[in-house]
Parts: structure tokens; C-alpha cells; sequence
């Protein structure tokens, strides 16, 4: 339900506001309830299946030109679906306010990065946010915006709870993103990242095809405590196997979540994927002492591929939004890296 | 006042029907409500009658004395499951493919599985209680398997026959399941466990035939394996087969009320997921593999059938429904739900098939040339409408191989109504313009017996509630543009 009317009404115009600018949205107007039943309808729009799904309006950059587009697909939706240059690569599920995406991006400019998200106004917000980002990166020196950006960073600020957060004032440094400091330093400049509103727990098959994906983050996921409700987690047996079906083999799931029995469970229904992921251990991806990126002893995937993989568990431990919160906090965080290794033979 | 009540009798239909053959008679399994009758195809008459209940009020002449006497029908003994649970209305039978056994669901989600004698004797074994509906139920070629999909999407192998109960475990399953972060997948994750006293388990040592009951507050109390899960009800499920390199690969093939169809190796390897056939706009409700072909034909809450290559995950036509129903419509904009699809054999014909296809209260049996699929554009399937006279198709069985009687079971509920009618596909006659129509006729030897079958089990049933147990296909379609989560 919605607030006093009031409140409601700003939101409403900041968002309006914030589109029209390109803006930089401010969360205080996206936040919304925070669980969403993955089992009911909700109003979702998805495609019916992956190829006809049309991704340029969320990648205009990597559109691919008429020569590109192979001609031999014989079905009309896909003939007439337009096409990117590229295959999207890396997919945030339960993205949040999408810290992560905009910390990826930068890191790999040549891959295209999905965001999914099933709470409306979150993905809003993060929708809003990249069009401000993409702007700001092309233009720096035109966004009177970005100036009001002080270089605080969300760690720095004193914790507090993301409810009451909505009844304070607003603060002065209303949504400082670190990457928004310098952002001619971007090489990618946002353009190859994005956000859906979707049910990835219905719907991961219907966007992206098979074997198509080298990374998947499931980062803080809703915990579910109740037994009961058990089903209603982002990772669990059932699922693990439609991560592994939409993953190429040689990629990598990462899991990480401050709530230790939801570290386990994940840990299972990974471990006991029968054969679909293998764990890559904690010494491959934990961070190492005056490292920076190269370090001797690289042994199974190669040095690069390790370092890789340990950045990409720093951004996740440092760069979601709930990463965050649990440093602010001093709590624990439990990451888990999971390698997709090919189908297992045929009994 | 007397007309008035006349009028208002009505009849409870066979909501589910199965063939099955045993002692080298045909048997037609009808369930009228909680009910299960066996009759004897041959014989013309009832050879048993099961009921899922083990209420007083349903009179059984049970007694203690379990010396397999054959006229009888099936015991009722009390268990010291202390009340004895109401009759509920079954919701799916299935017949093991070695003929030996039926698996009937029931309403209350409770899994029976009953043996068949030689004669038609229907003697139950086991009740198993599933924490979710069973939505989709079938018995593996082995006989010795069932794989039960449910509401939330979960499925599972159960084996047909429960092991004789022991001791109670030392740690009832129910604790262990509550025991943190072990998702039970792909490993048997309970014991069997004991719902006996030590009383009891004497007894049960002199009659072997006590059938073993698990508790229903306590689902899956008993061996059972996750296969796989959707996160979506599941609709319906089949089981496939493919030989490569002499080997033989299983598949299950699932589909969901999400329009999903999506198809994983089958056990051991059922997480691992080989494909999806997407295409659906709206639900699918019913899936049925084309014999002797790598076809699907899917149906749900589209106007038209799918008709896949489904180990390649492709979509070779859709077959237009609406246009073949339109005329029985009640109106145009009127939607379509299929609720049943079977392949029926064509009468004197080796290995040729006929798919019938039912949709939610049509009074009709569309039939399609199995043959006619598999040219070069099945899209252009003749499509034969059978009608059945303003009674909705229910289900559909058929006995005698070749002869290929179909039986099909109607909601008519009036008094003297033809609730099952039994046909023969006869042959397929050219027909120039939509080439191969199918010729449909009524086998009335059979029907006549029939009619008094029909006759001498109605129940006295409110329509509206009927209506709510029979026809549940539509309710699958989404409500659209509710969203809970639209307001912050
Ligand atoms: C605790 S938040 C974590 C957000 C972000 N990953 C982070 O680490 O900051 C979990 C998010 O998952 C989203 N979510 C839950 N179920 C989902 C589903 N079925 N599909 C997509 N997103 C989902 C929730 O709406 C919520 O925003």
C-alpha cells in the first residue's frame, strides 16, 4: 500500500523528475517491500522464449549491423527479432539496487551484463540509474549533477537501517556512487550493462539460450528461514539446474550471503548438483597478501582465470549494496565460487 | 414438487477411466467420485469396487478373516491410524504397464496403490501421503517406479511397492528434514518408518496382506527421491525413451503452468536438463509423445497445438484448434483449455495411431492422424470433430490392442445419461481438400452395458460442485495485470 499521499507524490515526481534529467535517481524513492512471492504471477512481460527476446533497446551500443545478422534462422519471430553484435555474458539475479552491475561494468567493458530484478521500482531505480551513468560518462563535463557528488563512498557513512532510512530527511550526499566520481576514467561507460524486471525462478530459460552464460552472481539472496518456505529460495536443488543450463561450461556461479545456514544450504544444493559444478576452493579466490591481480602457484584453471575470479569476489564482497550494509555492520560474509564443468555422460 | 426433485437428481459422471488387462480379460477402471470400479469388459459386469475412504459409513463387508476369497471386493481393514480417514475423490488413475498394479491419487493428495487379480479383484497395498497435490502421475516401463509431479513443481520417484515397515527409526524423518541446509535432492532421503504399534506389527505378521499406510500430517514418510523442480505447478509429464549407440536414454519430459515443456534426462540423471520447448503463450496443461516418433504435441490455454521434435527442442507447426471447434463454441471470443490428450490406436491397423484431443466442457473428441503429424507440414492435419452430444469429454481409454476400442467417459449426469461410450477408429478416408479425415464409429455391442453401468453408480452430486471438481484446466490461465508488488 501506498504512504500518506504526500509521500507518494514525491516519489512520484522525483522519479518523473529523474527521467526527464537523466538524473541520478535517489533510492529513497525506489525502496519497496522486500520480499516478493517468486511462486504467484505478479504482471510480468517476458519473452516467450530467448530468441525472441529483443535486447538492443537495452544495449543500443551493440547492436549488430545488417551484415551481422545471420540470415539461415528459419522461424518468423526470429527473423524479425532485432539482434546484438554479442551474446550477454554475465547475469546479476536478484540485482537490488544494482551496486554490483555498476562495478562490473567498468571491468569488463566487452561483455554485456544483466541485471534481474523482480521488485518494480528497484529495477526502476537501477533502470534510471544507468541512463543517468551512460549520460554522465558521455558528457562529464555537462552534468551539474555529478559535481554534487561528493567522493564519500557508502562504507564511509554511519550504518543504518535501509527502513528508516525513507522517514529521515534527505541526506546531502543523497546517493554518492563511487564509480560516478571519475567518469572519464570509464572505459565501457555504462553502455554495456542493463536491468530486466523479471522472476528468475521462472524464468531464466525463456531469456537466456543454453550454454550461454560464464557468469552468473547470486549475491545476498533472500533468506527464507522457514523450512517451509525452503522452495521459495533463489538456490536450491531444482534451480541449480537451470543455472548449469543456461552457464557455458568453464563458467562460474558465484554465491555469497551474511546468513551462514543459507551459505550452507547454497553450499548443498551446489555440492550435490550431481556432477553439474565443481567448488572452486577457498584458496583459489581468497584474497592474498600485496597481490594485485599476479601471484606465483597458479595451478588447474591458470593464473589469469584465479585472478579473475578473485576480483570478481572482492566486487561482490565490496560492491553490492548488501555488502556494504554487512561491513557497515561488522558481519560475516560467506562466498561460495562454483565452476560449471561440462554435462556428465550418458549412464 | 415431485418433478422439481426428479429434475434435480443428477448424476456424478466417471471423472477418470483406465484400461487394463489382466487374466487375459479386459478390465475398464471407472472412478465415480471416491469409487473405483473394475469391470469386467467381457463379462459385463463389476468384478470389484474399491473406495479410497476407510469410513463406517461406507459399507464394506470387511472382516478380519483376509483369506483372499475372490468375489469380494477389496478389504477394508482398520489400521491403528487411529480415525479412519473420509472417502476422498479420486483424481487420476494410472495402470502399472505390467498390468499388475493401479496407482490412484486422490484428492486429498494421498498416492494408493492397489494390486489387481486375475480376476479384477482390486486389493490395496499402500496409502503414501504427498506434501503437495499430485498434478501429474505416471508408472515407469520398469513397473516398479512412479514419478509424481506436484503443485509447486516438485517431482518425485516413489517405488510401487513400499518395503515391509520396520522398528521406528531411531530419528523420525520429519526431524531430520527440519535439520538445517541439506535440500534433499538426488539421494533417498527418508527411511521407511513405521505408523504400526508392536500390536499391530503382530498382526500384521499373520496377515500379510495389511497394506501400509503412512501418516498423513507427515508427508514423504517414506522412500522417495526429488527428481527435479520447477518453479511452477506442474500440469503434466511423460516419460521417454531413445536408443543411441545401442544404449537406451531416458527422459522425462515435464510441463508447467508457465508455459514451459522442459525435458531432463531421466533418473539418475534428472538434474541435468537437456532442453526446453518453449513457444506457449499461455499455459500447457497436457503433453503427449506420438508413438514411433521424436514428436511432442503439446496443448494448454493456446488456440493451437504444439507439435515439436522434442529431443531437438523445436517447433515444427502449430496445429489450429479454434478453427476446427469454432462451430461449437458458444462464442468466438470463448477460450480454449485442452484437458486431456491420448493416443488411441486405429481399429485393425498395426502400429497406427490417432491422437484425441479433449478441451474443458467441449462436447466433442477432436481426433488427429497420428500418421498426418509426421509429413511434411502437420500444421495441415486433418482434424476430425467427434461430437458427443452436448457431454463433455472426460477421459479417454482403450482396450484390445488392435481392435482398438475407445472408451470415453462423458459429463452427462442426467439419470438415464451415457456416461461412457465406447468407438473405433476405423480408418482414415481420403478426403481431397484436407487430405486424410479420420471415420469415427460407435461400438455398440459395448454401449449398451455401458448405459447400465452408468445407470446403476450415479451419486447425487450439487452441478456446482461438480463443475469445480471437474473442471479446473481454465483456472490455470493468469489473471492478467494484478501485481502485488506495483505499490510500494
Ligand atoms: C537481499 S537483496 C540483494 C540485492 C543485491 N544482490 C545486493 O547484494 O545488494 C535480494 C534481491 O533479490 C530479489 N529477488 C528475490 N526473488 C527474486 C526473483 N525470483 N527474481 C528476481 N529477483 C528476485 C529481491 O527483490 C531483492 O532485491
Amino acid at each position: 500500500m501506498g504512504g500518506p499521499p504526500n509521500k507518494k507524490q514525491k516519489r512520484e515526481e522525483h522519479r518523473n523528475e529523474a527521467k526527464a534529467e537523466g538524473e541520478l535517481p535517489k533510492k529513497k524513492f525506489y525502496r519497496q517491500r522486500a520480499h516478493a512471492n517468486p511462486f504467484s504471477d505478479h504482471a510480468l512481460t517476458y519473452p516467450a522464449s530467448p530468441s525472441q527476446m529483443d535486447w538492443t533497446p537495452h544495449y543500443p551500443s551493440f547492436v549488430a549491423t545488417k551484415s551481422e545478422v545471420k540470415p539461415e534462422s528459419d522461424a518468423a519471430d526470429e527473423a524479425t527479432t532485432p539482434r546484438l553484435d554479442r551474446q550477454l555474458e554475465i547475469a546479476d539475479i536478484g540485482c537490488g539496487f544494482g551496486g554490483l552491475l555498476f562495478a562490473l561494468a567498468p571491468k569488463y567493458p566487452d561483455s554485456l551484463i544483466l541485471g534481474l530484478e523482480i521488485r518494480t521500482s528497484v529495477t526502476e531505480y537501477v533502470e534510471q540509474k544507468i541512463l543517468a551513468m551512460r549520460a554522465q560518462a558521455k558528457n562529464p563535463s555537462v552534468q551539474p549533477n555529478i559535481t554534487k557528488l561528493g567522493p564519500l563512498d557508502e562504507d564511509t557513512k554511519p550504518p543504518k537501517s535501509e527502513l528508516n532510512e525513507d522517514t529521515k530527511p534527505p541526506p546531502t550526499n543523497p546517493d554518492p556512487s563511487p564509480t560516478a566520481v571519475s567518469p572519464s576514467q570509464v572505459p565501457g561507460s555504462y553502455t554495456n550493462i542493463s536491468v530486466l524486471r523479471a522472476n528468475t525462478m521462472k524464468f531464466l530459460p525463456n531469456l537466456f539460450p543454453p550454454t550461454s552464460l560464464s557468469k552468473i552472481f547470486l549475491c545476498f539472496p533472500d533468506p527464507h528461514f522457514k523450512t517451509r518456505k525452503h522452495k521459495a529460495r533463489i538456490v536450491s536443488p531444482g534451480l541449480v539446474s537451470e543455472y548449469a543450463y543456461v552457464m557455458k561450461p568453464g563458467g562460474v556461479a558465484y554465491t555469497i550471503t551474511d546468513v551462514e545456514d543459507l551459505h550452507l544450504w547454497m553450499c548443498s544444493a551446489f555440492r550435490g548438483s550431481g556432477g553439474l559444478f565443481e567448488e572452486v576452493p577457498g584458496d583459489v579466490w581468497e584474497e592474498r597478501e600485496g597481490e594485485d591481480g599476479l601471484d606465483g602457484g597458479g595451478k588447474g584453471m591458470g593464473e589469469a582465470w584465479e585472478a579473475e575470479v578473485r576480483e570478481d569476489v572482492r566486487i561482490m564482497r565490496e560492491e553490492t549494496e548488501e555488502g556494504k550494509k554487512v561491513t557497515r555492520n561488522g558481519g560475516q560474509k560467506f562466498v561460495g565460487v562454483w565452476r560449471r564443468v561440462a554435462d556428465p555422460p550418458w549412464p | 414438487m415431485q418433478a422439481d426433485v426428479a429434475s434435480q437428481i443428477i448424476h456424478h459422471p466417471f471423472q477418470c477411466i483406465a484400461s487394463l488387462e489382466q487374466g487375459g480379460g479386459q478390465f475398464l477402471l471407472a472412478a465415480c467420485g471416491a469409487k473405483l470400479l473394475a469391470y469386467s469388459i467381457a463379462g459385463r459386469v463389476i468384478a470389484s469396487k474399491w473406495c479410497s475412504g476407510t469410513t463406517d459409513s461406507i459399507a464394506e463387508t470387511s472382516n478380519g478373516h483376509a483369506n483372499g476369497s475372490e468375489e469380494r471386493p477389496a478389504k477394508k481393514q482398520k489400521t491403528d491410524n487411529k480415525k479412519s480417514s473420509p472417502a476422498s475423490r479420486i483424481i487420476s488413475i494410472r495402470v502399472s504397464p505390467d498390468q499388475s498394479h493401479v496407482v490412484v491419487v486422490t484428492e486429498d493428495k494421498v498416492v494408493h496403490v492397489l494390486n489387481v487379480s486375475g480376476v479384477g479383484d482390486l486389493t490395496e497395498l499402500s496409502q503414501r501421503a504427498m506434501p503437495k497435490r499430485p498434478c501429474a502421475v505416471r508408472v515407469m516401463p520398469n513397473s516398479s517406479t512412479i514419478l509424481i509431479g506436484d503443485k509447486f513443481g516438485d517431482v518425485y520417484s516413489l517405488p510401487l511397492i513400499v518395503s515391509e515397515p520396520q522398528e521406528r527409526p531411531a530419528q523420525p524423518e520429519a526431524e531430520v528434514a527440519k535439520s538445517l541446509g541439506e535440500p534433499a535432492l538426488f539421494k533417498p532421503s527418508a527411511t521407511p518408518l513405521t505408523v504400526h504399534t508392536k500390536r499391530n506389527l503382530r498382526a500384521l505378521e499373520s496377515q500379510k496382506k495389511q497394506k501400509i499406510v503412512t501418516p498423513r500430517k507427515e508427508p514423504l514418510a517414506f522412500e522417495h527421491k526429488l527428481l527435479l523442480g520447477h518453479v511452477s505447478m506442474l500440469t503434466d509429464m511423460v516419460h521417454a525413451t531413445r536408443q543411441v549407440d545401442g544404449k537406451i536414454r531416458r527422459y522425462i519430459l515435464t510441463a508447467d503452468r508457465d508455459e514451459h515443456i522442459r525435458v531432463s534426462r531421466g533418473p539418475p540423471q534428472s538434474h541435468v536438463i537437456e532442453g526446453y520447448c518453449l513457444a506457449h503463450t499461455d499455459f500447457v496443461s497436457k503433453i503427449c509423445l506420438i508413438p514411433r516418433t521424436d514428436l511432442l504435441v503439446s496443448g494448454g490455454g493456446n488456440d493451437w497445438l504444439g507439435v515439436w521434435d522434442w529431443l531437438r527442442c523445436e517447433l515444427l507447426a502449430k496445429v489450429d484448434l479454434r478453427k476446427a471447434i469454432s462451430h461449437l463454441l458458444p462464442s468466438i471470443d470463448e477460450r480454449i483449455a485442452v484437458s486431456g490428450m491420448w493416443v488411441v490406436p486405429v481399429a485393425a491397423q498395426t502400429d497406427q495411431w490417432t491422437l484425441c484431443v479433449a478441451c474443458e466442457k467441449l462436447p466433442a473428441l477432436i481426433f488427429i492422424d497420428c500418421s498426418a503429424l509426421e509429413h511434411d507440414s502437420p500444421a495441415d492435419a486433418a482434424v476430425t470433430v467427434y461430437e458427443t452430444d452436448e457431454a463433455p469429454v472426460l477421459d479417454v481409454a482403450y482396450y484390445g490392442g488392435n481392435a482398438g476400442h475407445v472408451l470415453i467417459a462423458l459429463d452427462d449426469r442426467r439419470p438415464d445419461g451415457c456416461r461412457l461410450r465406447a468407438v473405433q477408429v476405423t480408418g482414415t478416408r481420403d478426403d481431397s481438400k484436407t487430405r486424410s479425415k479420420l471415420d469415427i464409429s460407435e461400438f455398440n455391442t459395448l454401449n449398451a452395458p455401458l448405459r447400465q453401468l452408468s445407470a446403476s453408480n450415479g451419486v447425487v452430486e450439487d452441478d456446482a460442485v461438480l463443475d469445480g471438481f471437474l473442471y479446473t484446466t481454465a483456472n490455470l490461465r493468469k489473471r492478467g495485470g494484478w501485481d502485488e508488488d506495483n505499490e510500494a
